[in-house]
């Protein structure tokens, strides 16, 4: 975007924001809001008017009160790692950063919880409570920067929510800043505080309906063992199979993880795992949890792959070659820039019996588009990730790359699935919620949406469409890779 | 039956019913079974009740997916019956009486394999409600990762009603387990119960539930002569080796100089079974309660004398029978000033809305703003929620 067009706040709101946190936590210049103009997103730029550093609850409600006063829009922002254009404003609205808001407040493993603030990086919570032989469960991909915040906007998943859980089960209570400035608390520190769900509301709501400024998480317990397998297949039909077959029996491992031969080339480059000739896909399997009857599982899964025909199936021998294993899946979005000078991937899910046939006939799409496709992905949920690969310098590969995209999604939704497992409908797809639902649940949801955030300043044009913008139908896909 | 109920058949009927409701200010009660009608503040008995019995049945059940769609009247024996039948089943405590999968979400009766499964809420994946204006929505979906869209089936379960009628719920289930069994302890003395569920709660085994119990609710739901003032009971479901591998683990690490009764299958989802009439149809007034979990010993050995009771350090939650109503308000307000909560679960009919649900808290405005957007004229069971919801 050219500076010239960079939209921009009056002087005198300059003043009266700065106000509130100090002049030198609001950043105005240019060159700085450029920096804030995307998420994981980065096809789809649009700087903020403003960026805010918040460091506490009371700042976030009097800058949204200040917000509404003036009608400007505000949007919440953790690490912006999000895959859905969630964090963007679209209106020249301010950004609310809060990653200065990084404390944990409190540990209390006898009750199996803490509270910490929205900022918190994921994986710094789990580092805090390792020694105590807790964790967090909810592990994206990118949780080495994301936040906490932003995973409770998100609801976000990773490879162990297959047994544990995606965010909205290990949330207890939340302080929230409603659009209305008013600050609550919602649930608790225990389970079944009475009234409606709220932490299930705002769960998931993509920061569409109040900032979250405090969060009351649970912590699991470490499990006593953890058991890796990588079983290798000459074919992805075999590796589908397989999922299907491991959940069929009533296995639910903490992970079950599917890279195909593509991920596999380029994870391999950089970490020699030494995957057999001939693989065209692979499993992560991982059982963890107390020790007893886990050889059973084990074998039973073995079985499984044998029967499918799998090239090798091998158990990580120790924590080092367990933590390579995780090393090539949780690197596999970046290892894919190696191969491929842009990609864009989606995050549609499928009833997971329906692998074997939806893996086809994405192939299938991709090819007729001429395009490449990678896949790395929850297979035992269901959940894919097919990254399109192609190269943005030509503007034909981009269309295409949209068109095979907004196919696949298509596909998901037509076998009974969903347009997104956990990255979120942003405003990357929400152009796509009407394949999903029909219009009374749409309108309702938006009824939702006007009864906490009547004016819709609160992070709009996100998460759910409103029954009359054209702005929002004309974006039914934004473009979207990640670095 | 009630001289004002009715019986749509369909979803279409539902929803024609209700908008003429609607439109003439007319309040309803939504009916499942009938069995849980005591929570919350009591309904007026000049309300049309409508009634989900005849809106039953498996609607589908995709046993490689672990997915199952049933009408919401379908009673929940008969949910379990249908789904056992591929050796799956809803891991939900098994109800008693004629509760309906409607009717448990309603009052968001979960019990206490809440442990290991979560509640209903976790179990939930997608639904179909039909609103007080008569619109009808499918919300969620039939995935088991979903998040399109705001997930308002988790505002709907625990609503009693108050927000719209469940008519159809897709619901994750599990394989039936090759073993299942319970292990359980007594000991005399309740703080020594309660640290050592806390020790097993801190520990790396996996139980499907985890409760401790005073005598009298021991006693009511399983039949073992142990003795004892408190027990604890641990259950373990999973391939044989697992069960068998948690009862060394408890008899080697969490014995003391006692010992652990292992009961089996049967007789374990007695226990289970016998633990929601116990606070329900047996009890003349019982409390739901909750707070931290590193509290509730405290909270115990402040309110735990009758030995009517029972907590769950995984959730921090429990019941609890009390003999006379003068004792709710310290229990209350103990609770309350340490975070927690007390709800009357069960009590006598003339009960007002903050005897009830205990002191309004700031939530309660975004509640009442929910209540407003899905039923503006307020016909589903008014009063009987929260904060006068
Ligand atoms: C390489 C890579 C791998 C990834 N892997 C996964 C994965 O495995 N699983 C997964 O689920 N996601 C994954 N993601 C997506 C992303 O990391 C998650 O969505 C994450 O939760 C976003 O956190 P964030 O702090 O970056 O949020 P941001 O991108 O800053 O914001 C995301 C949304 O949350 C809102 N928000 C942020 N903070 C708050 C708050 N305090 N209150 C209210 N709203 C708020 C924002 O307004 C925005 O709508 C991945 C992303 C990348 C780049």
């Amino acid at each position: 975007m050219p500076i010239s067009s960079l939209p921009r706040l009056e002087p005198r709101l300059l003043t009266e924001l700065g106000s509130f946190v100090g002049s030198s936590n609001v950043l105005t210049a240019s060159t700085d809001l450029l920096a804030y103009d995307c998420d994981g997103t980065t096809l789809e730029k649009l700087p903020p008017s403003a960026v805010v550093f918040v460091s506490h609850t009371r700042q976030v409600s009097e800058i949204v009160q200040w917000c509404a006063r003036n009608k400007i829009s505000y949007t919440a922002r953790g690490a912006g790692t999000g895959l859905s254009g969630g964090a963007l404003t679209l209106d020249g609205g301010i950004l609310i950063e809060l990653s200065r808001m990084n404390r944990i407040l409190s540990v209390d493993t006898r009750s199996g919880l803490a509270v910490v603030e929205p900022g918190l990086v994921n994986v710094h919570l789990t580092r805090a409570v390792s020694e105590e032989g807790y964790y967090f469960a909810p592990d994206p991909s990118s949780q080495a920067a994301c936040t906490l915040g932003g995973n409770v906007a998100e609801n976000s998943g990773g490879p162990h929510t297959l047994k544990y859980g995606v965010t909205t089960n290990h949330i207890l209570g939340l302080t929230v800043v409603l659009p209305s400035g008013e600050i609550v608390e919602v649930g608790g520190e225990c389970r079944g505080t009475p009234g409606y769900d709220l932490i299930g509301l705002f769960v998931g709501s993509e920061g569409t309906l109040g900032i979250v400024t405090r969060i009351t998480v649970r912590l699991m317990r470490a499990p006593q063992t953890t058991r890796t397998l990588l079983l290798s297949f000459s074919s992805t039909l075999d590796a589908s199979l397989a999922v299907s077959a491991i959940i069929a029996q009533g296995i639910i491992p903490a992970a079950l993880e599917m890279m195909d031969r593509l991920v596999c080339e380029a994870v391999e480059k950089k970490l020699s795992l030494g995957i057999p000739e001939g693989t065209e896909a692979v499993l992560l399997v991982e059982i963890d949890g107390f020790e007893a009857g886990q050889d059973d599982l084990v074998s039973r899964i073995e079985t499984i792959g044998s029967a499918h025909d799998a090239l090798q199936v091998r158990a990580a021998r120790n924590d080092a070659e367990r933590s390579d294993l995780w090393r090539a899946r949780k690197g596999a979005f970046g290892a894919i820039g190696s191969i491929s000078p842009s990609y864009y991937t989606h995050d549609g899910v499928i009833p997971r019996s329906k692998l074997p046939e939806v893996l086809a006939r994405i192939d299938e799409i991709v090819a007729e588009e001429g395009l490449r496709v990678a896949n790395v992905f929850h297979a035992g949920d269901g959940n894919l990730h097919p990254l399109l690969l192609f190269d943005e310098r030509e503007a034909d590969q981009i269309v295409r790359a949209h068109r095979a995209g907004e196919a696949i999604l298509r596909l998901c939704v037509e076998v009974g699935g969903s347009l997104t497992g956990e990255h979120g409908i942003g405003f990357e797809k929400i152009g796509a919620m009407s394949w999903l639902f029909d219009e009374a649940t749409l309108s309702v949801m938006h009824g939702v949406r006007l009864a906490l955030n009547p004016d819709q300043l609160c992070n709009p044009g996100k998460a759910v469409p409103s029954p009359a913008s054209c702005r929002e139908v004309r974006r039914v896909f934004g473009s979207k890779r990640y670095a | 039956m009630h001289e004002n109920e009715f019986v749509p058949g369909s979803e279409e009927e539902l929803s024609s019913l209700l908008a003429r409701f609607s439109r003439d200010g007319r309040p309803v009660l939504p009916v499942g079974g009938g069995s849980h009608l005591h929570v919350g503040v009591t309904p007026d008995p000049c309300w049309a009740r409508v009634s989900l019995a005849s809106m039953t049945g498996l609607v589908f059940h995709e046993a490689q997916d672990l997915v199952a769609s049933f009408r919401a009247g379908t009673r929940l024996d008969e949910v379990q019956e249908v789904l056992g039948k591929r050796k799956q089943r809803l891991p939900l405590d098994p109800a008693h009486g004629p509760s309906t999968l409607g009717g448990c979400l309603g009052v968001d009766h979960s019990g206490i394999l809440s442990h290991r499964f979560g509640t209903l809420r976790d179990l939930v994946l997608g639904m179909t409600v039909v609103l007080a204006d008569g619109r009808i929505i499918r919300v969620g979906g039939r995935v088991v990762k979903n998040v399109a869209g705001y997930d308002l089936s988790k505002i709907m379960i625990g609503s009693l009603g108050t927000l719209g009628m469940m008519t159809e719920v897709i619901v994750k289930v599990v394989p039936e387990a090759e073993t299942e069994a319970m292990f359980v302890r007594g000991f005399e003395d309740i703080s020594e119960a309660w640290e050592t569920a806390l020790r097993i709660n801190g520990d790396q085994l996996e139980p499907s539930s985890l409760f401790v119990a005073g005598a009298e609710a021991a006693r009511a739901v399983c039949a073992r002569e142990v003795p004892g003032k408190a027990f604890v009971f641990m259950g373990a479901t999973g391939v044989t080796a697992f069960v068998s591998g948690h009862e060394r683990h408890l008899n080697q690490d969490h014995a003391g100089t006692g010992r652990w009764v292992r009961i089996e299958a049967e007789e374990a989802r007695d226990v289970t079974k016998r633990l929601p009439p116990f606070f329900s149809q047996g009890s003349p007034l019982s409390i739901r309660f909750g707070c931290r979990t590193g509290l509730l010993g405290e909270a115990l050995s402040r309110f735990g004398q009758d030995s009517g009771w029972v907590v769950q350090p995984g959730s921090g939650t429990g019941w609890l029978r009390l003999v006379s109503y003068d004792l709710l308000s310290d229990l209350r307000s103990w609770l309350e000033g340490n975070g927690g909560y007390a709800v009357v679960w069960k009590g006598p009919e003339n009960l007002r809305t903050e005897e009830i649900w205990g002191t309004s808290r700031d939530d309660v405005n975004v509640m009442r703003s929910l209540k407003k957007a899905l039923d503006p004229r307020r016909i589903l069971s008014p009063g009987r929620f929260v904060g006068g919801i």
